[in-house]
């Protein structure tokens, strides 16, 4: 390899090496210029002399290393999660994938003891803490991609209010705080109770004492096979319980969320146990069998009112007096506080 | 020369080290911008600053002339007739107004800073 040769390969590695940590539409443009750019560094430096090896190293030595270089170009600062959500979103990670592992570990502890554990479950911690990593960054992933116009508009809005004219909202009273316990702890619940349902439906059952064997509750099969529609289920409770930690009180923008996923939730909630057998048909007979008793007066009449009607009847007035609690704590106290 | 006097510079040094950029950051886009006014390409540029004693590395310039062009201020055209292929850059009618405007700051600041500065040294 000749001279001018060398040089030239050497520059078109530098320019690799900075396109990769470019992005954007320019890069090629940029590139271009980039590479005008040492050629005119060069010429400078030498003055009609052929560049050396030294020279092109003077000149890379000046223009910086190739991600940095690349960095003054990037002006916009990217995050998957940024620095103003990251305190939040490592918290809400602790204690998601905390109470996740802390389940999992539990539920295998419980295996031990009744002497059904094994390993293959025990990589399910691994897995379980996986899905709630993707859970939880996904949606800070979201929050942040779609939070710069959300902090815009709220942003714009302070602008408004702050003209110089005493017009600086009230500090929100007493009652219209949300504590950061609150929303921790329904992470915390949701939590386990997505783990127990996906990773170890198992334990929703019925052990007989003796060898009378178990009798599972649900369709250990079909809840397996729809993991994916629960994971979107505990995706909205994520969302809300983040939404409420991050505004720390009731505002008409948080009477939003938690109308928008818990409408979501209930759908979905809804979907699921009308679409999939989720329950366990023929739990009324086997549970008869494994507690060896002839009757359990009601059981196998009502099985189908209980899981059916019942179960997502309650599910449905839980969540439906939480969204009405919700709507009434911020018309009453939430407006009143943002009075301006 | 003792110690902690050697250390006592060195750190104040570091401190100007960080303050001098930051008094100069500022000035920099209006002295581009000042040398705009027909077409010139990046590394003319920063040869042209630097020979009026304004260094600008040629690593801070050419994103910012990107940029410049980004917010509209400027334009930019190849120029391949050459064999030497280079992008111009020239300041468009927006970007008159803004550099005039910066210009009208830029004179202002001077003389309040220096009405300062001059205050400072009749008391000292």
């Amino acid at each position: 390899m000749d001279n001018q040769q060398f040089i030239k390969d050497q520059i078109d590695r530098y320019l690799y090496q900075v396109s990769r940590y470019l992005s954007g539409r320019n890069k090629d443009d940029i590139e271009k210029e980039i590479r005008s750019l040492i050629d005119d560094m060069l010429d400078a430096r030498c003055q009609g002399r052929e560049p050396a090896k030294e020279d092109l190293e003077a000149v890379f030595a000046e223009l910086g290393r190739p991600s940095e270089l690349a960095a003054k170009y990037n002006d916009s600062k990217r995050y998957l999660v940024g620095p103003d959500l990251f305190p939040i979103y490592i918290n809400v990670l602790k204690v998601v994938v905390g109470v996740i592992i802390g389940a999992s570990v539990i539920s295998n502890l419980i295996s031990i003891v009744t002497g059904t554990f094994s390993w293959m479950n025990f990589g399910s911690i691994f897995g379980a803490a996986l899905s709630a990593f993707a859970v939880v960054t996904i949606i800070f992933a979201l929050i942040e991609w779609k939070g710069i116009s959300v902090d815009d508009i709220f942003e714009g809005k302070m602008d408004e209010i702050f003209d110089g004219k005493m017009k600086l909202p009230p500090v929100p009273e007493k009652k219209a705080r949300i504590p950061k316990s609150e929303p921790i702890v329904g992470l915390i619940f949701s939590g386990i109770f997505v783990f127990l349902f996906v990773f170890a439906p198992q334990y929703f059952g019925f052990w007989a004492s003796g060898n009378g064997g178990y009798v599972s509750v649900f369709d250990i099969a079909v809840i397996k096979s729809i993991t994916g529609l629960f994971l979107m289920c505990f995706a909205t409770t994520v969302i809300k319980e983040i939404f409420k930690l991050i505004e720390g009180r009731f505002t008409i923008r948080f009477m939003i969320v938690t109308i928008l996923c818990n409408v979501a939730s209930v759908i979905l909630i809804v979907y699921i146990f009308r679409t999939y057998p989720i329950w366990n048909q023929n739990f009324p007979s086997q549970f008869l069998t494994a507690a060896n008793i002839t009757d359990f007066p009601g059981l196998q009449a009502n099985w189908t009112f209980l899981t059916e009607t019942l179960f997502l009847g309650i599910l449905i007035f839980g969540t439906a007096v939480e969204t009405l609690s919700c709507i009434v704590k911020t018309l009453v106290y939430g407006i009143r506080s943002q009075e301006y | 020369m003792l110690i902690s006097e050697v250390r006592e510079m060195n750190e104040k040094e570091e401190i100007l080290a960080n303050l001098i950029p930051e008094l100069r950051r500022g000035t920099v886009v209006l002295s581009v911008l000042s040398q705009l006014t027909e077409p010139v390409y990046g590394y003319s540029l920063v040869q042209e600053l630097s020979a009026k004693g304004m260094e600008i590395e040629a690593n801070t310039l050419y994103p910012l002339l990107r940029r410049l062009e980004k917010q509209g201020l400027v334009m930019s055209q190849w120029e391949t007739t050459s064999n030497k292929p280079r992008k111009y850059y020239m300041r468009n009618v927006k970007g008159t107004i803004v550099y005039e405007e910066l210009k009208k700051q830029w004179t202002d600041i001077i003389g309040i800073v220096n009405a300062l500065l001059g205050e400072d040294k009749q008391n000292g």
